[in-house]
Protein backbone atom coordinates (compact mmCIF):
# COMPACT_ATOMS: atom_id res chain seq x y z
CA UNK A 1 0.00 0.00 0.00
CA UNK A 2 1.26 3.43 -0.86
CA UNK A 3 1.17 6.25 1.59
CA UNK A 4 -1.54 8.63 0.55
CA UNK A 5 -2.73 12.04 1.54
CA UNK A 6 -6.22 13.35 1.07
CA UNK A 7 -7.03 16.43 -0.93
CA UNK A 8 -10.46 17.98 -1.10
CA UNK A 9 -12.23 18.15 -4.40
CA UNK A 10 -15.62 19.59 -5.11
CA UNK A 11 -16.24 18.14 -8.51
CA UNK A 12 -14.70 14.74 -8.74
CA UNK A 13 -17.42 13.07 -10.76
CA UNK A 14 -17.02 15.61 -13.54
CA UNK A 15 -13.33 14.87 -13.82
CA UNK A 16 -13.93 11.18 -13.75
CA UNK A 17 -16.68 10.98 -16.29
CA UNK A 18 -16.19 8.18 -18.73
CA UNK A 19 -14.19 5.95 -16.43
CA UNK A 20 -15.29 2.52 -15.42
CA UNK A 21 -17.20 2.66 -12.17
CA UNK A 22 -14.97 0.34 -10.20
CA UNK A 23 -11.79 2.20 -10.99
CA UNK A 24 -13.18 5.34 -9.38
CA UNK A 25 -12.45 4.22 -5.90
CA UNK A 26 -8.76 4.28 -6.65
CA UNK A 27 -8.69 8.03 -6.46
CA UNK A 28 -11.66 9.11 -4.38
CA UNK A 29 -13.35 8.39 -1.11
CA UNK A 30 -16.62 9.35 0.55
CA UNK A 31 -16.22 11.04 3.89
CA UNK A 32 -18.85 12.11 6.39
CA UNK A 33 -18.36 15.10 8.62
CA UNK A 34 -19.54 13.65 11.93
CA UNK A 35 -19.99 17.10 13.38
CA UNK A 36 -22.50 17.99 10.67
CA UNK A 37 -24.21 14.59 10.30
CA UNK A 38 -27.62 14.38 11.99
CA UNK A 39 -27.74 10.58 11.51
CA UNK A 40 -31.04 10.62 9.64
CA UNK A 41 -30.29 7.75 7.26
CA UNK A 42 -31.35 9.52 4.06
CA UNK A 43 -27.97 8.63 2.52
CA UNK A 44 -28.55 4.93 3.15
CA UNK A 45 -31.97 5.01 1.53
CA UNK A 46 -30.54 6.18 -1.80
CA UNK A 47 -27.49 3.90 -1.89
CA UNK A 48 -27.87 1.34 -4.65
CA UNK A 49 -24.72 -0.51 -3.60
CA UNK A 50 -25.54 -1.23 0.04
CA UNK A 51 -22.31 0.60 0.84
CA UNK A 52 -23.41 2.46 3.96
CA UNK A 53 -25.18 1.73 7.18
CA UNK A 54 -26.65 3.77 10.03
CA UNK A 55 -25.21 2.21 13.17
CA UNK A 56 -27.29 3.75 15.93
CA UNK A 57 -26.14 7.35 15.53
CA UNK A 58 -23.29 7.17 13.05
CA UNK A 59 -23.03 6.31 9.40
CA UNK A 60 -20.49 3.72 8.38
CA UNK A 61 -19.22 3.57 4.79
CA UNK A 62 -17.96 0.44 3.07
CA UNK A 63 -15.33 1.82 0.68
CA UNK A 64 -15.13 -1.50 -1.11
CA UNK A 65 -18.77 -1.29 -2.17
CA UNK A 66 -18.93 2.48 -2.73
CA UNK A 67 -18.75 3.54 -6.38
CA UNK A 68 -18.64 7.29 -5.72
CA UNK A 69 -21.98 7.78 -7.51
CA UNK A 70 -22.66 10.70 -5.13
CA UNK A 71 -26.38 10.00 -4.68
CA UNK A 72 -25.81 10.31 -0.91
CA UNK A 73 -23.88 13.58 -1.31
CA UNK A 74 -26.84 15.16 -3.08
CA UNK A 75 -29.47 13.74 -0.73
CA UNK A 76 -27.88 14.70 2.60
CA UNK A 77 -30.04 17.43 4.19
CA UNK A 78 -27.02 18.64 6.17
CA UNK A 79 -24.42 18.65 3.38
CA UNK A 80 -22.34 16.49 5.66
CA UNK A 81 -21.06 14.15 2.95
CA UNK A 82 -18.39 14.87 0.41
CA UNK A 83 -16.05 13.11 -1.94
CA UNK A 84 -12.39 13.68 -1.32
CA UNK A 85 -9.69 13.00 -3.80
CA UNK A 86 -6.81 10.75 -2.86
CA UNK A 87 -3.42 11.77 -4.15
CA UNK A 88 -0.31 9.68 -3.67
CA UNK A 89 2.56 11.01 -1.60
CA UNK A 90 4.69 11.48 -4.68
CA UNK A 91 2.17 13.95 -6.05
CA UNK A 92 1.26 11.65 -8.93
CA UNK A 93 -2.45 10.93 -9.09
CA UNK A 94 -3.20 7.26 -9.02
CA UNK B 1 -36.32 -27.25 12.94
CA UNK B 2 -37.15 -25.43 16.16
CA UNK B 3 -37.20 -21.69 15.83
CA UNK B 4 -36.37 -19.23 18.60
CA UNK B 5 -39.29 -17.03 17.57
CA UNK B 6 -42.33 -17.07 15.33
CA UNK B 7 -41.58 -13.49 14.35
CA UNK B 8 -38.69 -11.06 14.65
CA UNK B 9 -39.61 -7.42 14.07
CA UNK B 10 -36.70 -5.15 13.19
CA UNK B 11 -37.28 -1.53 14.18
CA UNK B 12 -39.41 -0.21 17.06
CA UNK B 13 -41.00 2.84 15.45
CA UNK B 14 -44.80 3.00 15.17
CA UNK B 15 -44.92 0.42 12.34
CA UNK B 16 -42.68 -2.12 14.06
CA UNK B 17 -44.23 -1.80 17.48
CA UNK B 18 -47.71 -2.04 16.00
CA UNK B 19 -46.75 -5.22 14.12
CA UNK B 20 -45.16 -6.71 17.25
CA UNK B 21 -48.15 -5.75 19.39
CA UNK B 22 -50.66 -7.21 16.93
CA UNK B 23 -48.74 -10.45 16.46
CA UNK B 24 -48.11 -10.92 20.20
CA UNK B 25 -51.75 -10.15 20.95
CA UNK B 26 -52.62 -12.98 18.58
CA UNK B 27 -50.45 -15.46 20.40
CA UNK B 28 -47.23 -15.30 18.42
CA UNK B 29 -43.83 -15.58 20.03
CA UNK B 30 -42.31 -12.23 19.06
CA UNK B 31 -38.95 -10.45 19.37
CA UNK B 32 -38.87 -6.69 18.72
CA UNK B 33 -35.37 -5.35 17.97
CA UNK B 34 -34.39 -1.67 18.11
CA UNK B 35 -30.93 -0.48 17.13
CA UNK B 36 -31.07 2.71 19.14
CA UNK B 37 -30.50 2.70 22.86
CA UNK B 38 -33.64 4.79 23.36
CA UNK B 39 -36.92 4.01 21.61
CA UNK B 40 -38.47 7.21 20.25
CA UNK B 41 -35.29 9.25 19.90
CA UNK B 42 -33.77 10.88 18.01
CA UNK B 43 -37.03 11.96 16.40
CA UNK B 44 -37.01 12.18 12.62
CA UNK B 45 -40.52 13.41 12.06
CA UNK B 46 -42.78 16.47 11.92
CA UNK B 47 -45.14 14.55 14.22
CA UNK B 48 -48.45 15.38 12.52
CA UNK B 49 -51.20 12.76 12.37
CA UNK B 50 -54.96 12.81 12.02
CA UNK B 51 -57.21 11.96 14.95
CA UNK B 52 -58.81 9.26 12.84
CA UNK B 53 -55.50 7.45 12.33
CA UNK B 54 -55.05 6.98 16.07
CA UNK B 55 -58.69 6.45 17.05
CA UNK B 56 -58.91 3.41 14.84
CA UNK B 57 -56.38 1.59 17.00
CA UNK B 58 -56.12 3.09 20.44
CA UNK B 59 -57.73 4.70 23.38
CA UNK B 60 -55.85 7.97 22.89
CA UNK B 61 -53.67 8.97 25.81
CA UNK B 62 -53.31 12.75 26.20
CA UNK B 63 -49.63 12.41 27.05
CA UNK B 64 -48.92 11.41 23.43
CA UNK B 65 -50.38 14.66 22.13
CA UNK B 66 -48.33 17.82 22.08
CA UNK B 67 -50.96 19.96 20.34
CA UNK B 68 -54.33 19.65 18.68
CA UNK B 69 -55.21 21.61 15.55
CA UNK B 70 -58.49 22.26 13.80
CA UNK B 71 -57.26 23.57 10.48
CA UNK B 72 -54.51 24.07 7.96
CA UNK B 73 -53.36 27.13 6.04
CA UNK B 74 -51.44 26.83 2.79
CA UNK B 75 -49.46 29.77 1.41
CA UNK B 76 -48.62 29.95 -2.27
CA UNK B 77 -45.34 31.66 -3.27
CA UNK B 78 -46.94 35.13 -3.50
CA UNK B 79 -48.61 34.72 -0.09
CA UNK B 80 -52.11 33.79 -1.29
CA UNK B 81 -53.80 31.88 1.49
CA UNK B 82 -55.88 28.71 1.28
CA UNK B 83 -57.63 27.91 4.51
CA UNK B 84 -59.01 24.56 5.56
CA UNK B 85 -60.91 24.74 8.81
CA UNK B 86 -62.60 21.71 10.29
CA UNK B 87 -63.71 23.31 13.56
CA UNK B 88 -67.00 24.72 12.20
CA UNK B 89 -68.08 21.50 10.56
CA UNK B 90 -67.03 19.41 13.54
CA UNK B 91 -64.82 17.40 11.26
CA UNK B 92 -61.77 15.48 12.29
CA UNK B 93 -58.89 17.41 13.70
CA UNK B 94 -55.19 16.80 13.60
CA UNK B 95 -52.72 16.01 16.33
CA UNK B 96 -49.12 16.99 16.66
CA UNK B 97 -47.62 14.11 18.59
CA UNK B 98 -44.82 13.87 21.09
CA UNK B 99 -43.09 11.02 19.27
CA UNK B 100 -40.66 10.40 22.12
CA UNK B 101 -43.63 9.48 24.31
CA UNK B 102 -45.83 7.94 21.63
CA UNK B 103 -43.18 5.53 20.31
CA UNK B 104 -42.38 4.34 23.80
CA UNK B 105 -46.05 3.85 24.61
CA UNK B 106 -46.40 1.65 21.53
CA UNK B 107 -43.32 -0.42 22.36
CA UNK B 108 -44.71 -0.82 25.85
CA UNK B 109 -48.02 -2.07 24.44
CA UNK B 110 -46.10 -4.67 22.42
CA UNK B 111 -44.23 -5.70 25.58
CA UNK B 112 -47.47 -5.87 27.57
CA UNK B 113 -48.87 -8.23 24.95
CA UNK B 114 -45.92 -10.52 25.52
CA UNK B 115 -43.37 -9.44 22.91
CA UNK B 116 -39.73 -9.51 23.95
CA UNK B 117 -38.03 -6.18 23.33
CA UNK B 118 -34.30 -5.63 22.89
CA UNK B 119 -32.68 -2.21 22.37
CA UNK B 120 -29.21 -1.00 21.34
CA UNK B 121 -29.13 -3.98 19.01
CA UNK B 122 -28.55 -3.79 15.28
CA UNK B 123 -29.58 -6.41 12.74
CA UNK B 124 -26.50 -6.93 10.59
CA UNK B 125 -27.63 -9.62 8.16
CA UNK B 126 -29.93 -12.58 7.72
CA UNK B 127 -30.07 -15.78 5.74
CA UNK B 128 -32.59 -18.52 5.04
CA UNK B 129 -32.33 -21.67 7.10
CA UNK B 130 -34.65 -24.63 7.55
CA UNK B 131 -37.64 -22.90 5.99
CA UNK B 132 -37.16 -19.83 8.19
CA UNK B 133 -34.53 -17.16 8.72
CA UNK B 134 -31.43 -16.80 10.83
CA UNK B 135 -31.03 -13.15 11.83
CA UNK B 136 -27.59 -11.94 12.86
CA UNK B 137 -27.65 -9.26 15.53
CA UNK B 138 -25.00 -7.13 17.16
CA UNK B 139 -25.28 -5.61 20.59
CA UNK B 140 -22.53 -3.39 21.98
CA UNK B 141 -19.99 -5.07 19.75
CA UNK B 142 -21.11 -8.58 20.55
CA UNK B 143 -22.55 -10.68 17.75
CA UNK B 144 -25.27 -13.26 18.23
CA UNK B 145 -28.12 -14.67 16.20
CA UNK B 146 -31.71 -15.79 16.47
CA UNK B 147 -33.92 -17.90 14.24
CA UNK B 148 -37.48 -17.07 13.24
CA UNK B 149 -40.19 -18.22 10.90
CA UNK B 150 -40.93 -14.66 9.83
CA UNK B 151 -39.22 -11.28 9.86
CA UNK B 152 -40.99 -7.94 9.61
CA UNK B 153 -38.67 -5.17 8.44
CA UNK B 154 -39.78 -1.93 10.05
CA UNK B 155 -36.31 -0.47 9.82
CA UNK B 156 -37.25 2.89 8.42
CA UNK B 157 -36.18 4.92 5.44
CA UNK B 158 -32.68 3.40 5.66
CA UNK B 159 -34.14 -0.14 5.58
CA UNK B 160 -31.72 -2.96 4.91
CA UNK B 161 -34.10 -5.83 5.57
CA UNK B 162 -35.72 -5.25 2.19
CA UNK B 163 -32.33 -5.25 0.46
CA UNK B 164 -31.33 -8.51 2.18
CA UNK B 165 -34.61 -10.17 1.22
CA UNK B 166 -34.34 -9.06 -2.39
CA UNK B 167 -37.25 -6.60 -2.25
CA UNK B 168 -36.16 -3.69 -4.38
CA UNK B 169 -36.89 -0.54 -2.41
CA UNK B 170 -33.81 1.48 -3.37
CA UNK B 171 -34.87 5.03 -4.07
CA UNK B 172 -33.64 7.34 -6.76
CA UNK B 173 -32.73 10.78 -5.48
CA UNK B 174 -35.91 12.10 -7.07
CA UNK B 175 -37.92 9.82 -4.78
CA UNK B 176 -36.76 11.03 -1.39
CA UNK B 177 -37.56 14.25 0.41
CA UNK B 178 -34.47 15.59 2.10
CA UNK B 179 -35.72 17.18 5.34
CA UNK B 180 -34.55 19.38 8.18
CA UNK B 181 -36.66 20.66 11.04
CA UNK B 182 -36.18 22.94 14.01
CA UNK B 183 -38.27 22.97 17.13
CA UNK B 184 -38.51 26.73 17.64
CA UNK B 185 -39.59 28.34 20.91
CA UNK B 186 -40.93 31.82 21.56
CA UNK B 187 -42.58 32.54 18.21
CA UNK B 188 -46.01 33.94 17.30
CA UNK B 189 -48.68 32.04 15.36
CA UNK B 190 -52.28 30.90 15.78
CA UNK B 191 -51.93 27.44 17.38
CA UNK B 192 -55.30 26.32 15.98
CA UNK B 193 -53.66 25.74 12.58
CA UNK B 194 -50.85 23.92 10.85
CA UNK B 195 -49.13 25.93 8.11
CA UNK B 196 -47.64 25.01 4.76
CA UNK B 197 -45.60 27.10 2.33
CA UNK B 198 -45.41 25.70 -1.18
CA UNK B 199 -43.51 26.48 -4.38
CA UNK B 200 -39.94 26.65 -5.62
CA UNK B 201 -39.45 29.94 -3.79
CA UNK B 202 -39.63 28.10 -0.48
CA UNK B 203 -39.00 24.43 -1.06
CA UNK B 204 -38.25 23.01 -4.52
CA UNK B 205 -40.11 19.70 -4.83
CA UNK B 206 -41.56 19.86 -1.33
CA UNK B 207 -42.84 22.36 1.20
CA UNK B 208 -42.07 24.24 4.39
CA UNK B 209 -44.26 23.38 7.38
CA UNK B 210 -45.07 24.75 10.79
CA UNK B 211 -46.74 22.33 13.21
CA UNK B 212 -47.65 23.79 16.62
CA UNK B 213 -46.26 22.16 19.72
CA UNK B 214 -48.01 24.41 22.19
CA UNK B 215 -48.90 28.07 22.06
CA UNK B 216 -45.54 29.64 21.19
CA UNK B 217 -43.49 26.66 20.07
CA UNK B 218 -43.57 24.72 16.81
CA UNK B 219 -41.86 22.22 14.54
CA UNK B 220 -40.72 24.35 11.60
CA UNK B 221 -39.28 22.21 8.86
CA UNK B 222 -38.61 21.75 5.18
CA UNK B 223 -38.62 18.87 2.72
CA UNK B 224 -37.07 19.22 -0.72
CA UNK B 225 -36.31 16.92 -3.62
CA UNK B 226 -32.54 16.82 -4.16
CA UNK B 227 -33.14 16.71 -7.92
CA UNK B 228 -34.94 20.06 -7.84
CA UNK B 229 -32.29 22.27 -6.25
CA UNK B 230 -28.57 22.57 -5.67
CA UNK B 231 -29.15 23.99 -2.19
CA UNK B 232 -29.40 21.79 0.86
CA UNK B 233 -32.53 21.44 2.98
CA UNK B 234 -30.71 23.13 5.85
CA UNK B 235 -29.64 26.15 3.79
CA UNK B 236 -33.19 26.67 2.54
CA UNK B 237 -34.76 26.28 5.99
CA UNK B 238 -32.23 28.67 7.51
CA UNK B 239 -33.23 31.25 4.91
CA UNK B 240 -36.93 30.77 5.68
CA UNK B 241 -36.45 31.00 9.43
CA UNK B 242 -34.25 34.12 9.17
CA UNK B 243 -36.96 35.83 7.18
CA UNK B 244 -40.04 34.66 9.10
CA UNK B 245 -39.05 33.75 12.65
CA UNK B 246 -35.80 35.61 13.28
CA UNK B 247 -36.43 36.00 17.00
CA UNK B 248 -37.31 32.42 17.81
CA UNK B 249 -34.94 30.13 19.64
CA UNK B 250 -34.13 26.74 18.17
CA UNK B 251 -34.28 24.17 20.94
CA UNK B 252 -34.13 20.99 18.89
CA UNK B 253 -32.70 19.97 15.55
CA UNK B 254 -34.05 17.14 13.42
CA UNK B 255 -33.08 15.73 10.02
CA UNK B 256 -34.63 13.02 7.95
CA UNK B 257 -35.36 11.44 4.62
CA UNK B 258 -38.96 10.76 3.62
CA UNK B 259 -39.68 8.23 0.89
CA UNK B 260 -42.02 9.64 -1.75
CA UNK B 261 -41.70 6.69 -4.09
CA UNK B 262 -45.41 6.02 -4.32
CA UNK B 263 -46.84 2.53 -4.23
CA UNK B 264 -44.17 -0.17 -4.60
CA UNK B 265 -45.04 -3.43 -6.41
CA UNK B 266 -44.57 -5.67 -3.43
CA UNK B 267 -43.48 -5.35 0.18
CA UNK B 268 -42.98 -9.09 0.72
CA UNK B 269 -40.52 -11.90 0.00
CA UNK B 270 -40.31 -15.45 1.36
CA UNK B 271 -40.49 -15.15 5.19
CA UNK B 272 -40.33 -11.32 5.04
CA UNK B 273 -42.74 -8.38 5.13
CA UNK B 274 -41.90 -4.67 5.19
CA UNK B 275 -43.90 -1.95 6.93
CA UNK B 276 -43.82 1.83 7.26
CA UNK B 277 -41.02 3.85 5.64
CA UNK B 278 -39.15 0.59 4.94
CA UNK B 279 -42.03 -0.29 2.58
CA UNK B 280 -42.04 3.30 1.24
CA UNK B 281 -45.51 3.76 2.70
CA UNK B 282 -45.16 7.50 3.34
CA UNK B 283 -47.54 9.72 1.41
CA UNK B 284 -45.93 11.34 -1.68
CA UNK B 285 -47.89 14.58 -1.21
CA UNK B 286 -48.03 15.14 2.53
CA UNK B 287 -44.95 13.13 3.48
CA UNK B 288 -47.02 11.74 6.35
CA UNK B 289 -46.00 8.24 7.41
CA UNK B 290 -47.39 7.47 10.86
CA UNK B 291 -50.94 6.57 9.86
CA UNK B 292 -49.85 4.14 7.15
CA UNK B 293 -47.12 2.67 9.35
CA UNK B 294 -49.72 1.88 12.02
CA UNK B 295 -52.10 0.34 9.49
CA UNK B 296 -49.34 -1.56 7.71
CA UNK B 297 -47.96 -2.82 11.02
CA UNK B 298 -51.40 -3.98 12.06
CA UNK B 299 -52.08 -5.74 8.76
CA UNK B 300 -48.64 -7.37 8.67
CA UNK B 301 -49.19 -8.58 12.26
CA UNK B 302 -52.48 -10.20 11.25
CA UNK B 303 -51.00 -11.86 8.18
CA UNK B 304 -48.08 -13.10 10.32
CA UNK B 305 -50.57 -14.77 12.65
CA UNK B 306 -52.29 -16.49 9.76
CA UNK B 307 -49.00 -17.59 8.21
CA UNK B 308 -47.88 -19.14 11.52
CA UNK B 309 -51.21 -20.93 11.95
CA UNK B 310 -50.92 -22.45 8.50
CA UNK B 311 -47.18 -23.02 8.65
CA UNK B 312 -46.79 -21.21 5.31
CA UNK B 313 -44.17 -18.50 5.01
CA UNK B 314 -43.83 -18.20 1.28
CA UNK B 315 -43.91 -15.02 -0.71
CA UNK B 316 -47.07 -16.24 -2.40
CA UNK B 317 -48.88 -16.51 0.88
CA UNK B 318 -47.50 -13.25 2.30
CA UNK B 319 -48.78 -11.44 -0.77
CA UNK B 320 -51.99 -11.35 1.19
CA UNK B 321 -50.37 -8.51 3.11
CA UNK B 322 -49.66 -6.73 -0.20
CA UNK B 323 -53.33 -7.07 -1.16
CA UNK B 324 -54.45 -5.68 2.19
CA UNK B 325 -52.26 -2.58 2.26
CA UNK B 326 -52.77 -1.86 -1.42
CA UNK B 327 -56.53 -2.00 -1.04
CA UNK B 328 -56.32 0.20 2.00
CA UNK B 329 -53.87 3.10 1.58
CA UNK B 330 -51.97 1.84 -1.49
CA UNK B 331 -54.53 3.44 -3.78
CA UNK B 332 -53.91 6.81 -2.16
CA UNK B 333 -50.13 6.41 -2.47
CA UNK B 334 -50.65 5.75 -6.17
CA UNK B 335 -53.04 8.69 -6.62
CA UNK B 336 -50.87 11.13 -4.71
CA UNK B 337 -47.75 10.08 -6.63
CA UNK B 338 -49.49 11.14 -9.83
CA UNK B 339 -50.59 14.39 -8.18
CA UNK B 340 -47.02 15.01 -7.00
CA UNK B 341 -45.68 14.59 -10.55
CA UNK B 342 -48.29 17.03 -11.80
CA UNK B 343 -47.37 19.58 -9.12
CA UNK B 344 -43.66 19.25 -9.87
CA UNK B 345 -44.32 20.51 -13.38
CA UNK B 346 -45.95 23.70 -12.13
CA UNK B 347 -43.97 26.90 -11.74
CA UNK B 348 -44.63 29.33 -8.90
CA UNK B 349 -46.90 31.57 -10.98
CA UNK B 350 -49.13 28.58 -11.79
CA UNK B 351 -49.34 27.70 -8.11
CA UNK B 352 -50.27 31.31 -7.32
CA UNK B 353 -53.00 31.22 -9.95
CA UNK B 354 -54.42 27.96 -8.59
CA UNK B 355 -54.30 29.27 -5.03
CA UNK B 356 -56.10 32.47 -6.03
CA UNK B 357 -58.84 30.43 -7.70
CA UNK B 358 -59.97 29.00 -4.35
CA UNK B 359 -58.60 31.57 -1.90
CA UNK B 360 -61.31 32.92 0.38
CA UNK B 361 -63.34 29.71 0.22
CA UNK B 362 -63.42 28.06 3.57
CA UNK B 363 -62.79 24.38 3.05
CA UNK B 364 -64.37 22.55 5.95
CA UNK B 365 -62.11 19.53 5.86
CA UNK B 366 -58.36 19.06 6.07
CA UNK B 367 -57.81 16.69 3.20
CA UNK B 368 -55.82 16.53 -0.01
CA UNK B 369 -58.84 15.12 -1.80
CA UNK B 370 -61.15 17.93 -0.77
CA UNK B 371 -58.57 20.53 -1.74
CA UNK B 372 -57.92 19.03 -5.16
CA UNK B 373 -61.64 18.59 -5.87
CA UNK B 374 -62.15 22.28 -5.15
CA UNK B 375 -59.26 23.16 -7.47
CA UNK B 376 -60.68 20.91 -10.20
CA UNK B 377 -64.03 22.67 -9.91
CA UNK B 378 -62.39 26.05 -10.53
CA UNK B 379 -59.79 24.90 -13.06
CA UNK B 380 -61.46 22.02 -14.90
CA UNK B 381 -59.43 22.16 -18.10
CA UNK B 382 -56.06 22.62 -16.46
CA UNK B 383 -56.58 19.69 -14.11
CA UNK B 384 -58.53 17.50 -16.52
CA UNK B 385 -55.86 14.78 -16.56
CA UNK B 386 -56.09 14.11 -12.83
CA UNK B 387 -59.84 14.50 -12.51
CA UNK B 388 -60.64 10.80 -12.70
CA UNK B 389 -58.32 10.03 -9.81
CA UNK B 390 -60.25 12.24 -7.44
CA UNK B 391 -63.88 12.11 -8.46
Amino acid sequence: MFKSKLIRSSNLSGRNSGRAINSKKNDGKIIIDRYKCAYCGACIAVCKYDANELVETFVQIDDEKCTLCKACVRTCPMRAIEVIEIETATGVKS
Amino acid sequence: MNFDYDLVVIGAGPGGSMAAKTAAENGLNVLLVEKRQEIGTPVRCAEGVSREALEGFFEIDRSWISAEVSGAIIYSPDGTEIKMDASMAGNEVGFVLERKIFDRALARMAANMGAEVIVKTTAISMEREGGGLRVHLKRMGEKFDVTAKLVIGADGVESRVGKWAGIDTTMKIGEIESCVQYLIADIDFDPEYTYFWIGRKYAPGGYVWLFPKGSSMANVGIGILPTQTKKSAKELLDGFVRENYPDGEIIEFVAGGVPVTGQIDSAVADNVMLVGDAARHADPITGGGIANALKGGYLAGLVAKEAIERGTYTRDFLRKYDDLWKNDFGKILHRNKILQKKLLKMDDETLNRLARSISGYNLSEISVKKLVLELIKKNPKFLLDIKDLFV
